[in-house]
């Protein structure tokens, strides 16, 4: 290992590439590619004169703000478009690796690419990335450090920093529980492109042709008690209903204020949500909460259910307690008519079948039975059906198509229901999920997605649920949904059983990560002061106190470099013939920056005569000690002498 | 007791604020006199890490607070291992060498390793810098070399001895002096050899013919103390006999050089006509002395001579 020549250039630009890889999977396609060819292309333009390299430079720099300007539009402010802009100019400085100046910043830049990542994601991949990143990033500081003035050299024995890196992991535990953290932001960064597959405002089943069931976790729920009937237990989400364009979406009623209601059952089942960035703003919750979450961000509240007030990108977690059943508050007539609303004048077939249905029966039970027993003829589930037309969709669904997955069913169901009068809505939200025994906790999966309909029956029962989806036979369902939904069908090596054994320990290890590391707030950092007697931290004051400290050390040490940049370049000469015109200024003559000094005694004689005789001789001297190299040690002492006395 | 001697109590603030003190024995290197401040990059470097943390705080992003809590103290540690590079190193004073005005002089010093640790260093003093490794459990002699600006005696100035050692974000360093001196010759300028006056005891004359001082006399056995100029090496090559060139003319006598011979320059012109003439005289292998004012070296030849000549040269001084 110690004797391999290397190009140190070469191993911060590895450095680089190694840090954005894991953005490509994050930031547009686009950016990785042009990312690719400049960093590249830094190979090839090695030899180029340093004009040509400028101009390329140029061009490469107006190609990249282009870049992000197609890919982002003009919302720059993001995270997307920022990260990219980032990783493009530190591809664009590998260009101007000169000294080891140009080294040492390109290297420290690099780490908030690392910061990049980890504010699109904090799984346990990307810390265990940021373990390596730690690593290779103090590996190659010393190399640079040790390195002498040539670029090649061979690579110094890194045994140092081995252990620099593990003394250092005692410190970083430490910081971690007493660095104090902050219980809100104070400014964020919008990021309006985040797209993750999961719940959205609005439910047009026939706009989707194909519905890929996504592996990812959305949320891991630990019960206090433990709870045998996990495949019936749903978890709502958000409620929709208000039909727009053949569209179900979220009623924006004024009603902000959450009204609970009222359960039968006194037994409440307790529980915790470790909720993943869902992308959305929904809080899911079990069946129905009567009390609302304590979530320090939640500030709309709608009707029956929580929409916070930005996207859910960082994970967070809360505990609730759910009763069933559970009847809400009363209807009033205006939310019973919004309840009702449909258009009437499309979907006549549909129209016509629950007129027959009601001619039979007037129950609501029983109409719900006689739609029951319709799906279960030869209806199947499907999660490739074909699109909706535009006109008489339900019509398409009920009688040409017959297939679909629990959208179509729920939307078909509630439009059904809402025909024959009877407020009926859609809702969406978790079914189900699956049992983790090694940390006997909950894994709810984005695709335990899912969509069902309630139904009001009376001010007695209020809303019930009816999920049509499930009374669809298993003999009816598609035979890719049995695979998929095996989430073990990985085309291991290893036989099943091993294989979910060791998925089971990795969720664990993730849902650990996620308690203790990502889920380490503010309020449990009290806990843990307090468990340790300093109630002192209790106060939100030292945090904001440690910020404030902070941001005066950041802003100083900014200030001092803005003034130690400035003044590097100006010799003491110069700063002493600047106090000189200063001086001059201060009696009156007025004086152009762009005026030498020869152009000032002009000035001089021409204005203020006794001002040019008792500094004509200090202009002089200047004028030797600056252009000409007849001076000695005697003149500049004697100038310095002048200007302070002046 | 006044604000002025508690501060002058400390050695650290005593050689903060009038250099260190110099010492002519052997330091080892302790908290006492080693230094340490972030360099221009570790500034830059924390500055960035207060933003990481300020972006985690402000997104409550645990990871990106990790990510910079791992990153400070990995910096945190480097100072550590930066002030360990100078720390119970012992340096040892070695001699000046001398040196004419104008040339460089060099001063030697010696590192002695007993930690076993290999220390990255830098030496620094006034515009000579060069860069140190020394191995574990070794003694590393290192040589610095100052242009002086004046003849006669002069002591070694402080030199700085730092180390950016990890990451280059630290910058430790101590100050030491040592109070070693070397002479410093007035820089010889070339004066025309045979036309001046030289002296022969008392009595003044005249070399009035160059050859004849060069004329070649006879062979003779050398003896070493004698100038090696004037080994006649081809006989050494022929037959690996060391015999010596002898000139009829430097058979005649030894000569004195007197700083009076140069009434009409400036003294210091003289004294450095005198040390062309002193140098030439023993290249050539004359003997020759010495009258400087009140003080005369008589008449002599050889390496020792000629030191003597010069150091007399170096430090005079006319009152």
């Amino acid at each position: 290992m110690k004797i391999i020549n290397y190009n140190r250039n070469i191993i911060v630009i590895i450095f680089l590439i190694f840090s954005y890889c894991p953005l490509v999977l994050l930031l547009d396609i686009r950016i990785s590619i042009a990312f690719s060819i400049i960093v590249l292309s830094h190979l090839f333009f090695k030899k180029l004169s340093p004009k040509t390299k400028n101009t390329i430079k140029l061009t490469f720099i107006l190609l990249s703000i282009a870049l992000i300007f197609s890919c982002y539009g003009f919302r720059i402010m993001g995270l997307r478009p920022g990260s990219s802009l980032l990783a493009l100019m530190l591809g664009l400085k590998t260009f101007e690796l000169y000294r080891k100046r140009d080294l040492y910043i390109l290297l420290f830049l690099t780490s908030f690419l690392s910061v990049a990542l980890c504010l699109f994601e904090q799984s346990l991949w990307v810390g265990l990335f940021i373990f390596v990143f730690v690593f290779f990033f103090i590996c190659i500081l010393y190399i640079i450090t040790i390195s002498g003035p040539s670029p090649k050299e061979k690579i110094p024995n890194l045994d140092t920093c081995v252990y620099i890196f593990f003394q250092a992991i005692p410190l970083v535990v430490i910081l971690f529980l007493f660095f104090p953290r902050l219980p809100s932001a104070f400014f964020g960064i919008s990021d309006s492109s985040t797209g993750i597959s999961g719940l959205s405002t609005k439910i047009s089943p026939g706009d989707f042709t194909k519905l890929v069931l996504s592996k990812k976790v959305a949320f891991r729920v630990k019960f206090k008690k433990n709870h045998l009937n996990i495949q019936n237990m749903y978890f709502r989400c958000a409620v929709y209903s208000k039909i727009n364009d053949n569209s179900w979406v979220i009623c924006t009623n004024k009603k902000i204020k959450f009204i609970p209601g009222k359960s039968s059952s006194t037994k409440g089942i307790t529980y915790t949500i470790y909720l993943e960035p869902t992308g959305n703003k929904f809080i899911p919750f079990l069946e129905m909460t009567l009390i609302k979450p304590k979530i320090p961000t939640i500030s709309l509240i709608q009707g029956d259910f929580f929409v916070l007030k930005k996207n859910i990108t960082n994970p967070i977690s809360y505990n609730l307690t759910s009763f069933y059943p559970y009847v809400l508050y009363p209807l009033s007539k205006k939310e019973l008519s919004n309840n009702l609303d449909i258009d009437w004048s499309q979907n006549p077939k549909t129209q016509r079948l629950i007129k027959k249905f009601l001619k039979n029966n007037t129950s609501t039970k029983k109409l719900i039975q006689d739609i029951i027993n319709f799906f279960q003829k030869d209806f199947k589930y499907t999660l490739n059906p074909p699109p909706w037309p535009h006109k008489d969709p339900i019509d398409f669904f009920l009688f040409e198509s017959k297939k679909g997955f629990c959208e179509h069913f729920a939307v078909a169901a509630a439009s059904m229901l809402r025909y024959a009068k009877i407020p009926a809505r859609v809702v969406a939200g978790y079914k189900g999920g699956e049992i983790n025994p090694v940390g006997n906790y909950l894994i709810v999966r984005n695709s335990n997605a899912h969509a069902w309909v309630e139904v009001y029956l009376d001010k007695k029962s209020g809303w019930v649920r009816f999920d049509p989806t499930r009374y669809i036979p298993l003999e009816n369902q598609d035979p890719d949904i049995s695979q998929i939904e095996n989430i073990y069908t990985y085309n291991l090596p290893i036989p099943a059983k091993l294989a979910k054994k060791i998925l089971h320990v990795w969720d664990y290890i993730n849902y650990k990560w996620r308690i203790w590391i990502i889920g380490y707030t503010s309020k449990k950092q009290y806990s843990f002061y307090s468990k340790l007697g300093l109630s002192l931290f209790k106060k939100n004051i030292f945090s904001y106190g440690i910020l404030f400290i902070v941001s005066i050390m950041l802003i100083s040490i900014g200030i001092l470099f803005l003034i130690i940049s400035r003044t590097r370049h100006q010799d003491e000469i110069f700063r002493y013939y600047l106090r000189f015109l200063k001086k001059i200024e201060k009696k009156g003559v007025h004086l152009k920056p762009s005026l030498g000094p020869m152009d000032l005694m002009c000035i001089l004689y021409a204005q203020n005569f006794p001002l040019y005789q008792k500094s004509k001789y200090l202009i002089e001297l200047y004028i030797k000690i600056r252009y000409t190299y007849k001076y000695t040690s005697q003149d500049i002492i004697d100038f310095k002498k002048m200007v302070k006395s002046f | 007791m006044n604000i002025k001697d508690i501060l002058t109590k400390s050695e650290v603030i005593r050689t903060l604020i009038s250099g260190p003190e110099p010492r002519d024995r052997p330091i080892t290197l302790t908290h006492k006199n080693i230094f340490i401040l972030p360099t221009k990059y570790g500034y830059i470097w924390f500055g960035l890490l207060c933003i990481m943390c300020i972006t985690g705080l402000n997104y409550r992003n645990n990871l990106v607070l990790l990510c910079c809590f791992f990153l400070s103290t990995c910096s945190f540690v480097s100072l550590i291992y930066c002030f360990f590079q100078l720390y119970k190193l012992e340096i040892l004073p070695g001699p000046g060498e001398d040196g004419f005005l104008g040339e460089m002089c060099c001063f030697n010093i010696f590192f002695r390793e007993k930690e076993n640790r290999t220390r990255f260093l830098e030496l620094k003093c006034m515009d000579f810098e060069t860069n140190i490794i020394v191995e574990p459990g070794s003694i590393k002699g290192v040589k610095y070399f100052i242009k002086p600006k004046k003849r006669g005696l002069f002591a070694s100035p402080h030199f700085v001895l730092k180390s950016l050692y990890p990451f280059g974000l630290f910058r430790s360093w101590a100050l030491v002096k040592f109070s070693t001196t070397c002479i410093i010759y007035p820089r010889p300028i070339p004066c025309d050899f045979p036309e001046i006056n030289v002296k022969y005891g008392d009595e003044k004359f005249e070399i009035l013919n160059r050859k004849g001082i060069e004329d070649f006399s006879e062979l003779d056995k050398y003896t070493p103390p004698e100038p090696s100029s004037r080994i006649f090496w081809k006989i050494y090559a022929k037959n690996s006999k060391l015999v010596k060139k002898v000139f009829s003319g430097a058979e005649q006598g030894s000569m004195i050089f007197s700083i009076s011979d140069f009434k009409d320059y400036p003294e210091e012109k003289a004294l450095c006509f005198l040390c062309f003439l002193v140098l030439e005289a023993s290249r050539q292998g004359y003997m020759f002395g010495l009258q400087l004012g009140q003080k005369k070296i008589p008449p002599g030849s050889g390496q020792s001579h000629k030191i003597k000549c010069l150091r007399s040269l170096a430090l005079y001084e006319d009152h």
